[in-house]
């Protein structure tokens, strides 16, 4: 055998080899398309019977979701006139609501009000009470003070009767002095002794005129003095004369007078007591004071 | 004849590569007709 010859046996031999190593790889290790198509087809079958299965499922919920969103629809129709309702009966509700309200408001006013007057009517009660209790002192004192005005009027009384004998008595004294009085030729004008017992009111005067007496007579003297200066007939009035310190003159005392006439501005007086210090003269002073 | 006979050659190695190759072959072929068979001889796929 020539050289090519046996190169070309082992080319043949290496090849081969090869050839079958290639083919068993293939056989033993390559992945059998067609199986897996198979099976591809197959799940794409049974996916396709349950999205069959899925879509009739999907139109079966679809009608029944349709004529639940109908009934939903009618539902919400009615529940939206139901609401209407609600609402307009809402609004009749919250108007007679107020309506309580301002009832209620008026009647807690007037509660309010009438709690007020019954306090001020206990307080007016409790302060009537107190005055009534403060009358019922007064009267109780009253009554007191009547009992005693009643007491002392039954003793007024039986004064007065026992005043009404005594003046009785006292009249017919009275008369009896009366007649002796008469039978004495005594004036009983009660004034007249009255002017001559009561003493002169304090007040002074000038002489107006002095007349000598006559025979026997005391001097007369005019002053300036009148019934309306309290003087009466029998009163006795001082006489003096002022000093003068510049014309080196002394007071002098110059007798007393007894007023023996009377008029409501002028009195006479008739000189009982002369003095030796002087003569009464028109302008000297005269005075109940000394 | 007798001569051709007796010149007839001895078998050496590569007789004997010659049937492994053969051999390798034919393996071979089986190999690819299991694989074939596994497609049921289908060579393009089905449209």
């Amino acid at each position: 055998m020539t050289f090519m010859g046996r190169l070309l046996v082992i080319v043949q031999v290496i090849l081969a080899v090869c050839f079958m190593a290639f083919a068993g790889a293939v056989f033993s290790v390559q992945t059998s398309w067609k199986q897996k198509a198979s099976n591809l087809e197959q799940q794409l079958e049974n996916e396709k019977t349950a999205y069959r299965e899925l879509e009739n499922e999907f139109q079966v919920l679809k009608t029944d979701t349709t004529a639940t969103i109908e009934n939903l629809t009618n539902d919400v129709t009615g529940f939206k006139g139901q609401v209407s309702n609600l609402q307009t009966e809402l609004e009749d509700k919250q108007n007679k609501l107020n309506e309580e309200i301002k009832a209620s408001d008026t009647q807690r006013e007037v509660a309010r009000i009438a709690t007020l007057e019954s306090e001020e009517r206990r307080k007016e009660a409790i302060e009537l009470r107190k005055q009534n209790k403060k009358l019922h002192d007064q009267n109780n004192g009253l009554s007191t003070i009547k009992r005693a005005l009643e007491d002392e009027i039954f003793n007024q009384g039986v004064r007065e009767k026992n005043t009404v004998d005594k003046q009785g008595r006292l009249v017919a004294e009275l008369a009896k002095l009366r007649n002796l009085l008469r039978q004495a030729d005594v004036s009983d004008n009660p004034s007249s002794v009255a002017d001559s017992t009561q003493p002169p009111p304090l007040v002074g005067g000038r002489v107006l005129e002095t007349k000598r007496g006559l025979r026997n007579g005391n001097d007369l003297v005019a002053f300036s003095l009148g019934s309306d200066d309290g003087i009466r007939k029998g009163h006795n009035l001082s006489v003096f004369r002022t000093g003068d310190e510049e014309a080196g003159r002394r007071p002098k005392y110059l007798g007393e007078v007894k007023v023996v006439y009377v008029t409501p501005d002028r009195a006479v007086g008739e000189v009982v007591l002369k003095s030796k210090n002087g003569v009464i003269e028109k302008g000297d002073n005269v005075t109940t004071k000394l | 004849m007798s001569q051709q006979n007796s010149d007839k050659p001895a078998p050496d190695v590569y007789v004997g590569l010659m049937f492994v190759a053969v051999s390798a072959l034919i393996l071979g072929c089986v190999f690819l007709v299991l694989e074939l068979n596994k497609y049921d001889w289908a060579i393009a796929p089905a449209s």
